[in-house]
């Protein structure tokens, strides 16, 4: 009964909040984490682009070797 | 007092009595005995045809205390320390980018394989999409993006990207197929479009789930980051190849203790967000 607001605080008056304070600031934290370890990866992996290029041919050739199926192994 | 039960209540013999009203408690499986007696038999067999011997044990035994021995103490030349720091960098972001990339596309993956939520027809193929991801361990799946896309960390990221993506969507659709339908109902009541309703009636009965799976993923990709380096796909694994075939097992002891550091690390990164966020 006493977590009621009283009458004459008014709906206007009245805040809700999901979180503390404290969890609050552990999950801004933990967002801030996340976006500095995907910043930081992306900017630093090292992708050589010449096998980059040569990607879709050397797809084509794996799976042009795959084809026919050697049932003889 | 045995024989005045006896005569009170009608002679129905248990099926644990035996002849004479002796009970045998338990009593011998002969097909179990001889199962066992036969698996026996092949264990005898099969060490023998793979040359299990006891002269090539002892030897073995010889051989790893060597190994052993050459390992001790951990090798921390600056110039080692340097390789194993780029390597473990180099794990760290296939890492994170396999499990950022993997839960990105996790999300409409799961949600089409969900079978409450999407048509039958979309929910069997997105099933079926993800029996393929998931049927090949990441190691295979690495050595044919090796061969797609070269060596280096690019070929790691997207065969953990792979495993990432086959092992969340179907945790997800497992968990959104568990969801109540009631507030999914409410939200539509109200007239909101499918994306609303994902975002307010569905999403918030799994999300806890959800990152508490994400948080395992990207602790099993950091350890499977090290795995997929040995096929060529970058990161600590090929440092620690390339270590044990040039006999520098001083090195490969630093780099196996840096990962089971990382690892516990990442173990207990992943153990924070779980509390966080449920």
């Amino acid at each position: 009964m006493s977590a009621q607001p009283s009458p004459d605080a008014g709906s206007r008056g009245r805040k809700w909040q999901r979180f503390t304070p404290r969890e609050r600031i552990l999950r801004s934290a933990f967002y801030l984490v996340v976006v500095i370890a995907l910043v930081w990866s992306l900017r630093t992996i090292e992708v050589i682009p010449e096998f980059l290029y040569d990607a879709p041919a050397q797809t084509v050739d794996l799976f042009a070797r795959m084809w026919p199926i050697d049932w003889s192994w | 007092m045995a024989g005045v039960a006896a005569s009170e209540h009608p002679p129905h013999p248990s099926p644990r009595e035996g002849e004479g009203g002796r009970r045998r408690a338990f009593p011998p499986n002969w097909r179990a005995r001889l199962a066992f007696a036969a698996l026996a038999l092949y264990a005898l067999y099969a060490a023998q045809s793979l040359d299990f011997t006891w002269s090539r044990f002892v030897q073995g035994f010889d051989q790893g205390g060597r190994f052993l021995a050459r390992m001790f103490p951990p090798n921390t030349a600056p110039d080692k320390l340097h390789l194993l720091v780029d390597g473990m960098m180099e794990s760290l972001q296939i890492a994170v980018l396999a499990t950022a990339v993997g839960i990105a596309l996790s999300l409409p993956l799961g949600v089409a394989a969900a079978r409450n939520l999407a048509p039958a027809p979309l929910a069997w193929s997105a099933r079926a999409l993800i029996v393929l991801f998931r049927s090949f361990h990441p190691v295979i799946v690495a050595i044919l993006f090796v061969k797609a896309v070269g060596f280096g960390a690019l070929a790691g990221v997207l065969a953990l990207i792979v495993a990432s993506l086959g092992f969340l969507s179907k945790l997800l659709a497992e968990a959104l197929e568990e969801i109540s339908m009631r507030q999914l109902e409410a939200v539509r009541a109200t007239g909101a479009p499918f994306l609303s309703v994902l975002v307010f009636g569905v999403l918030p009965q799994v999300l806890p789930r959800h990152i508490g799976f994400c948080a395992y993923q990207l602790d099993s990709n950091l350890r499977n980051s090290a795995l997929v380096g040995l096929v060529g796909g970058g990161g600590i694994g090929a440092t620690l190849f390339t270590a044990f075939q040039r006999f520098d097992y001083d090195f490969v002891l630093t780099i196996v203790l840096a990962i089971i550091a990382v690892v516990m690390l990442g173990e207990m990164l992943s153990v924070c967000t779980r509390r966080l966020f449920q």
